[in-house]
């Protein structure tokens, strides 16, 4: 596979010379229809194409076959999402490094590039937050200064180029965190957030399930819950214990991140670069 | 979607494998380093082998049995006991000069132990049928016996030596158990011959001491019985012959007179007893004629008397009766005829009175006149002769009679007396019997462990026979360099394997959407691939100046080892050449 890469991307080498900004708005713009999103005081980054691939944003390269794995996964949740109306997630995983916030952050890409749908996401991992330095982004406020209240909502939210897709980033780390989740600041938060764009998916980055309380505290206020393994890294038990403490939330399924498996999507890769592949695995 | 059973798919395990490459790769290698550096540096050993072949005997076993019983492969152990005694070890030892280093340093019998460990004795086999009772079975037909050494000409010197001092001890092993087995049978058969002789003395004693009550005499004492009464039987027919016979020569004797008459020119003279007869009967009739007083009748009276006296006849009372009865008839026939007055009548009445008279004279005095003349009638005397034979015969018999029935009685006597006499002696005979036999066994086996022994020293018994004498060895026989390989590569692979698996069993995470499925009881959404960055690259590359580097280190200090620890490349190279077979 790594052979294929090295193929593809001196090809997109040649083709990238002289595109110096990456936009997500060079998709088609489709008319939105009615409630629509303007985000008016929301300030708009440009992200830089070469730091999106250094972190592996794959979601948000062109002509990158990867991405299609995040597209699988992008459609397998909004199945599961709208089965039962719901429209918070929470993107959880046992330890730290198992690429939770590289899934969480490709996949609200991918979902923001479907037409249907606009989508949130929230850095929460509030004593580690990487979602911003993911991006490339340096906000000026963050999540941490909303909940100390040394800044407004507006403030905080980023877009990054297309109006489906905004971000709360967190801009530094908070010691106490887990009394910040619990706080009804938060909590009041986490309810507008919900409530304010109904249809709005809303994509939570969780602190690590089994370090600290603080995803647990925060569980209550999504409708979802997903969790991210990593191969070889993750261990059983710490599976089995996360499995425990996501019990109670609506699970609807896990990723397996970082595999050695070959998957179908690597025979697929030579024929149809770039095209959606509906439907999972099986 | 269904889930996976349990089994793992190909697919896994070559994920497995190179997920833990690493762990596959090492243990491989070192492995096969390690037994590379081993086919060649373990010095070969040479082995020279001697074979010995148990021959059957030349003179077949129902001629002559042998004294020795026993299997070859037992006698084998045995001789091996013997043979490689630390003594003899010892003295091979110092005699070819081996472990010239070892003797310096160790102890003489840990070197014993190793020298022992490098010979062996190996038995071969045969399927054969065993002659007497004709069932298959395995028996030992020939042994091998090696020695291993560095050298293959003292291997094969040694070998010579062990081999030489088997086939002496088993010569020298039969020979002697030949020589014991005779001495021992001969001193058993003397004793017994002793035994014999003394119970044969006791034996005759007691017969002599108890004659005639033994079982044996029995039978004599019954036969003499026998003969007794038949003798007694014959005796008794004799005598009762004679009786007869007496009675028919008394008849006859009385017949006869015993003078005979004498015929004296032409003339018949009368023997006395007819003349007495004749002067008788005519002094009746005169003495009826003439009466008693006449002078011719007392001249007859007298004459009478004299011939009497000679002839010692009495007057037979029997013939005067008779005459008597006679006369008595002619008178009855007369006096009929004439009357009683007739003169013939009245003579016979007087001769009947004589006759009467005489009668009465003659019972009582006519012994005291006898006077015997001697008997002259050649047949009476021949009678008289013959009827002394048969009284005397008769007479014989009597004595000769009692004889043989105090003898019977003595017999019968004795066998009375047997039984006891008969217990005690056979059982003197039994023993003795059973002394003989047992001297007689012994006597046929000593005779046959005298040929056994003969065999064994004419070497015509079964006997060890050199049939390969042990050769200078070309090739080593240790060690099987392409084989220690073959071993080192398949221990290498099953190191390397069983290192990676040992490491994906140990490891608790999660690899595969099928253990992933298996933990988390769903399939995943979607299984996300390493995506590369150039962290990654950068980790390549770092391992790849690694393992180089490491190569170029290992050649170096190998190629260090094989100059200072072996010598120099080339020398090196043509010795491992050769040791591979090569060249």
């Amino acid at each position: 596979m790594d052979l294929t890469r090295k193929a593809l991307e001196k090809a997109r080498k040649g083709k990238r010379a002289g595109r110096p900004v990456f936009s997500l708005t060079s998709l088609p713009a489709v008319d939105a229809g009615p409630g629509t999103i303007e985000y008016q005081q929301t300030s708009v980054v440009e992200l830089d194409e070469d730091v999106l691939r250094a972190n592996r944003v794959v979601a948000a390269l062109r002509d990158e076959p990867l991405a299609d794995v995040y597209r699988i996964l992008r459609t397998q949740v909004l199945r599961r999402l709208s089965a039962e109306g719901l429209t918070t997630l929470a993107v959880c995983s046992p330890a730290v490094g198992e690429g939770k916030t590289l899934t969480a952050v490709n996949l609200a890409i991918c979902l923001a590039m479907d037409v249907n749908h606009t989508v949130l996401l929230v850095d929460l991992d509030l004593r580690q937050p990487s979602v911003a330095h993911m991006l490339g982004i340096a906000p000026k406020a963050g999540i941490d200064d909303y909940i100390k209240e040394t800044a407004e909502l507006p403030d905080c939210l980023v877009n990054p180029g297309t109006e489906r897709l905004v971000i709360l980033p967190a801009r530094a780390s908070i010691e106490k965190s887990s009394e910040m989740l619990a706080s009804p600041r938060m909590a009041r938060l986490a309810h507008e957030l919900k409530n304010r764009y109904p249809d709005r998916i809303v994509i939570y980055d969780m602190p690590p399930l089994l370090a600290t309380d603080d995803c647990l505290a925060f569980l209550p206020y999504v409708d979802a819950t997903m969790l991210v393994v990593a191969e070889g890294k993750t261990t059983q038990s710490e599976i089995e214990r996360s499995k425990a403490i996501l019990r109670d939330s609506h699970f609807i399924g896990a990723i397996l991140n970082d595999s050695a498996e070959v998957g179908y999507h690597v025979e697929y890769e030579a024929r149809s670069i770039g095209a959606d592949r509906a439907g999972g695995e099986g | 979607m269904t889930m996976e059973e349990d089994a793992r798919t190909p697919r896994e395990y070559l994920d497995i494998l190179r997920r833990r490459r690493r762990r596959l790769v090492f243990p491989f290698v070192a492995v096969l380093i390690i037994s590379a550096v081993v086919s060649v540096v373990i010095p070969p050993s040479y082995r020279s082998t001697a074979t010995v072949l148990i021959e059957e005997p030349e003179v077949p076993r129902e001629f002559v049995q042998s004294t020795i019983t026993s299997f070859a492969a037992q006698r084998l152990q045995v001789i091996q006991q013997r043979v490689m005694t630390t003594q003899n070890l010892i003295e091979i030892i110092n005699k070819y000069n081996l472990y010239p280093e070892r003797r310096r340093r160790d102890p003489i019998s840990m070197i014993v132990e190793d020298f022992r460990d490098s010979i062996s004795l190996d038995l071969v086999s045969a399927d054969v049928v065993d002659p007497r009772s004709g069932r298959p079975s395995r028996a030992t037909i020939a042994f091998n016996v090696s020695f291993t050494d560095r050298q293959p000409r003292v291997a094969q010197k040694v070998a010579s030596e062990l081999v030489t001092l088997y086939l002496n001890e088993n010569a020298r092993d039969r020979r002697e158990k030949a020589a014991e087995a005779t001495g021992f049978l001969a001193e058993e058969a003397k004793r017994l011959g002793q035994l014999v002789g003394d119970m044969e003395a006791r034996l005759a004693e007691f017969k002599r001491r108890n004659a005639g009550r033994l079982p044996d005499q029995q039978q004599v004492i019954l036969r003499r019985i026998e003969r007794t009464e038949n003798e007694l039987s014959v005796i008794a027919q004799d005598s009762q012959a004679l009786q007869q016979r007496r009675i028919i020569v008394q008849s006859e004797l009385s017949q006869l007179s015993p003078y005979g008459s004498r015929i004296v020119d032409g003339q018949t003279i009368l023997s006395p007893e007819e003349r007495l007869k004749a002067l008788r009967t005519k002094y009746i009739s005169m003495h009826g004629s003439y009466g008693e007083s006449h002078p011719d009748v007392v001249k007859l009276r007298r004459e009478i008397e004299v011939l009497e006296r000679q002839t010692g006849a009495s007057t037979d009372v029997q013939t005067l009766r008779r005459e008597l009865k006679d006369v008595r008839d002619r008178l009855r026939v007369a006096s009929e005829k004439y009357g009683s007055a007739h003169p013939d009548v009245t003579r016979l009445q007087r001769q009947v009175e004589s006759l009467k008279s005489a009668i009465a004279k003659g019972g009582k005095s006519t012994r005291a006149t006898q006077v015997k003349a001697k008997p002259d009638n050649p047949a009476y005397i021949m009678k008289k002769a013959e009827l002394e034979t048969v009284m005397s015969k008769l007479k014989a018999l009597e004595p000769r009679e009692a004889e043989l029935r105090k003898a019977l009685k003595e017999y019968e006597d004795q066998l009375e007396r047997t039984p006891e006499a008969e217990r005690q002696f056979l059982a003197l005979k039994r023993d003795y019997e059973n002394a003989r036999t047992k001297y007689r066994e012994i006597k046929a086996k000593q005779l046959q462990a005298q040929l056994a022994e003969a065999l064994e020293t004419e070497r015509k018994s079964e006997r060890f026979a050199l049939i390969e004498p042990p050769q200078e060895p070309r090739e080593p026989v240790k060690p099987n360099r392409l084989a220690i390989l073959f071993v080192g590569l398949i221990l290498a692979g099953g190191a390397g394997i069983g290192n990676a698996f040992l490491a994906e069993s140990m490891d608790p995470g999660v690899y595969g959407s099928r253990q992933f499925a298996k933990v988390l009881g769903t399939e995943p959404l979607v299984v996300v691939p390493h995506i590369a960055d150039d962290s990654d690259e950068w980790r390549a590359r770092r391992t790849r100046v690694i393992w180089i580097g490491a190569i170029c280190v290992t050649l170096i200090v190998a190629a260090a080892v094989v100059y200072f620890v072996l010598g120099p490349v080339d020398t090196v190279y043509f010795n491992m050449l050769r040791r591979l077979g090569i060249g």
